[in-house]
């Protein structure tokens, strides 16, 4: 179990996180904020990378600073801007981080086979990183983040560069990891966190805002999203959320204070996590 | 599963690390083999081509210099081999007088003139007192007395030495006749390259293997990992080795092609203070008078192993910017700095005390690397400055180094 207590991280003066509090367990969680709420302050600190000003970080009850390589060793992480060796073939480059991890190298070596066939880069396994594409530098990633077989896994923007099919294929691996560890992620592709994440933590003026279950943050919204057409003047009590495009129709999705007269024109719809975001966070 | 803990939390700044040896191994998690982190680090530096393409100039650079610069004076050279192998290494009466029965040749005479020229008699006619009170004198001049005083204490135990030196017979080695100046000169001016050389080489050593993270964005990788932060310390060592590897590499160059170039006998085993050999100060010519009796050899190698310490603190000096600063650029642009302000000041200062004083750093000894392990008249007032200067800068490079590195355990990597 990894706890966060009463953290706060200040940055020349500026509080960037003020006690945040939070616990962790067995799962997926989902970091939700727009850019600079602290998202990846909180990641960084939970990384060993940053030092909380105040509170503390404990996993299992012990201070992960003090626990030094112990936490560490049982992390993954892949931070949002992933750097690489771009002289180094995938395979050399794993078996470099499962070097730093501590790995037995026939270990590592059948891991790192495993890993580059999980994320679909067998084939290019030896060759060189400045050859990639960005999508496929994300999944070597992604590998790097799993050669410990970590308990705790920090994934910072995992989907960024990722096709749809990629995205898929992660949102599995993610699946099939969260059965018995911790996986924390964050992302502005709104939509993974939902498929995937069992709670979804969202940040606020340096806050945590809530720490709930998609279900519940949606179910908020039930009974007040619409779809109204394109250019409909919005009420008091109204707020447009976003448009979608239906062929050659435009649609205007708008929350509601009060209920709607449904017709042909205005449909109520099941609200979304995006809906919920842009209401927490849209001006 | 989720639930907001709402009281607890410690205070805080970090608490005290746990305690972790500096290990280079990665910390094994599982037993067996793992492959050591330090032998990765390694191969990164050896794998950097600019690294052989700079050594691969300088050692041709370097020989091509040397051979260039004696080439002018290869018929002495032979010469010298010449008479060397039927006169002796000693020059005293009896060869004087072989000498003087050699075939006449214009080498002859030049050699019979300055054997006869060179200092006169051994150092009997050479009073260091009265060079030590000349030098006393210009330095009551700068208002400096207490330097004057210790100036003329040195003289003192630089005549013992002299006298030392005469009683064992040094004075009278033949060193490589008339052109022992011209050799020494030549080594001592390709001393000062190599260490140039070595030092931004080893600089940049250095940083490539601290700095280059920041570059390739793999510092929070490698910070989060299990060896953690430790890795900088596993880089450090590499890194300075590899940079004292190099100038070994650039030094054996240098030796092998002075042995291949100057086969005189009896040269490598002569006393490089000789009266064959001397320096002109201030108070005129001088002999070359050590503190330790130095074979040509051993003077050699003696140089290089202070180069080598040379080479140490830049390279520290290098880690330490190379820590503090995330930029590359910005850390040798700091070696090179402080290298050419240490050069400057050298060059320029005249004021004996801010000599001193502004000569505690790694540059005074590149400044007088033509003067090493001897009185180094006006440019010392102690002996073995030079080498104490060395030990000096070294470990306070070596200190910056520790702080910067603990800084750098405690630092946000954002």
């Amino acid at each position: 179990m990894l706890t966060v207590e009463h953290v706060t991280k200040t940055f020349s003066g500026t509080a960037v996180l003020k006690d945040v509090n939070l616990t962790f367990e067995q799962g997926v969680y989902g970091l939700l904020a727009p850019n600079g709420a602290g998202k990846t302050t909180l990641m960084k600190m939970l990384a060993t990378l940053l030092f909380p000003t105040d509170g503390s970080i404990r996993w299992n009850g012990e201070d992960i600073i003090a626990m030094d390589d112990r936490y560490r060793g049982l992390l993954g992480y892949l931070p949002q801007e992933f750097g690489y060796y771009p002289n180094y073939t995938p395979r050399q480059f794993l078996r470099y981080i499962a070097a730093l991890q501590g790995v037995r190298r026939a270990r590592a070596d059948k891991r790192i086979e495993r890993l580059l066939g999980l994320v679909g880069l067998s084939d290019a396994a030896d060759r060189k990183m400045k050859t990639f594409s960005g999508g496929m530098i994300q999944r070597v990633g992604i590998a790097q983040a799993l050669i410990a077989e970590p308990q705790l896994l920090i994934l910072d923007e995992p989907t960024a560069g990722l096709d749809p099919k990629e995205r898929v294929r992660f949102r599995n691996i993610i699946h099939d990891l969260a059965t018995d560890r911790i996986v924390i992620l964050s992302t502005h592709i709104v939509s993974d966190l939902e498929t995937i994440a069992g709670k979804i933590i969202m940040l606020k003026d340096a806050r945590v805002l809530r720490c709930d279950t998609p279900a519940t943050i949606c179910g908020e919204l039930e009974g007040h999203v619409w779809e109204v057409p394109s250019g409909m003047p919005l009420g008091d009590g109204q707020r447009l959320l976003s448009e979608v495009q239906y062929g050659a129709e435009t649609r205007q999705r708008i929350w509601s204070s009060a209920p709607l007269a449904a017709g042909d024109a205005i449909t109520p719809v099941a609200p979304n996590l995006e809906d919920a975001f842009l209401m927490t966070y849209g001006e | 599963m989720a639930r907001h803990i709402s009281a607890g939390g410690k205070p805080g700044k970090p608490p005290p690390r746990a305690a972790s040896q500096g290990r280079f191994m990665a910390p094994r998690r599982e037993s067996g083999r793992s492959w050591p982190v330090a032998v990765w680090e390694l191969r990164r530096i050896v794998r950097f081509p600019a690294l052989w393409g700079f050594l691969a100039v300088c050692l041709l650079l370097n020989s091509w210099a040397l051979l260039a610069s004696v080439s002018g004076w290869r018929a002495d050279v032979d010469y010298a081999i010449e008479v060397t192998q039927r006169l002796g290494t000693t020059v005293d009466d009896r060869f004087v007088a072989r000498l003087e029965a050699e075939p006449a040749s214009v080498e002859r005479d030049e050699l019979m003139q300055y054997v006869q020229s060179a200092l006169g008699p051994g150092y009997e006619g050479w009073d260091p007192i009265a060079a030590g009170d000349r030098y006393a004198a210009k330095l009551n001049e700068q208002g400096h007395p207490h330097l004057a005083l210790q100036m003329q204490l040195k003289a003192r135990w630089v005549q013992s030495r002299a006298r030392h030196l005469t009683a064992v017979g040094a004075d009278d080695d033949f060193l490589a006749g008339r052109i022992s100046t011209v050799l020494h000169g030549a080594a001592a001016t390709l001393m000062q390259t190599i260490l140039l050389e070595s030092m931004i080489l080893g600089s940049l050593i250095v940083l490539h293997a601290v700095g280059g993270d920041w570059f390739h964005r793999m510092t929070p990788l490698i910070c989060a990992s299990r060896t953690g932060r430790r890795t900088v310390t596993c880089r450090l060592a590499v890194g300075i080795g590899c940079a004292l590897a190099a100038y070994a590499v650039l030094g054996a160059g240098f030796l092998a092609v002075w042995v291949l170039a100057f086969r005189i006998p009896g040269l490598w085993g002569a006393n490089v203070s000789s009266r064959m050999f001397g320096v002109t100060t201030d108070a005129g010519l001088q002999p070359f008078i050590t503190w330790a009796d130095f074979s040509v050899g051993g003077y050699l190698c003696a140089s290089l192993g202070l180069g080598m310490l040379f080479v140490l603190a830049f390279a520290l000096f290098a880690g330490t910017l190379g820590l503090l600063l995330r930029s590359v650029l910005a850390a040798f642009g700091g070696v090179m700095a402080f290298g050419a302000a240490g050069l400057v000041a050298m060059m320029f200062v005249h004021d004996a005390l801010a000599y001193q004083l502004l000569g505690i750093q790694p540059m005074y000894a590149l400044a007088n690397a033509n003067l090493w392990f001897s009185d180094m008249h006006m440019h010392a007032v102690v002996p073995w400055q030079e080498t104490i200067v060395m030990l000096i800068s070294t470990a306070y490079c070596a200190i910056a180094l520790v702080v910067a590195r603990r800084a750098y355990s405690r630092k946000d990597l954002t």
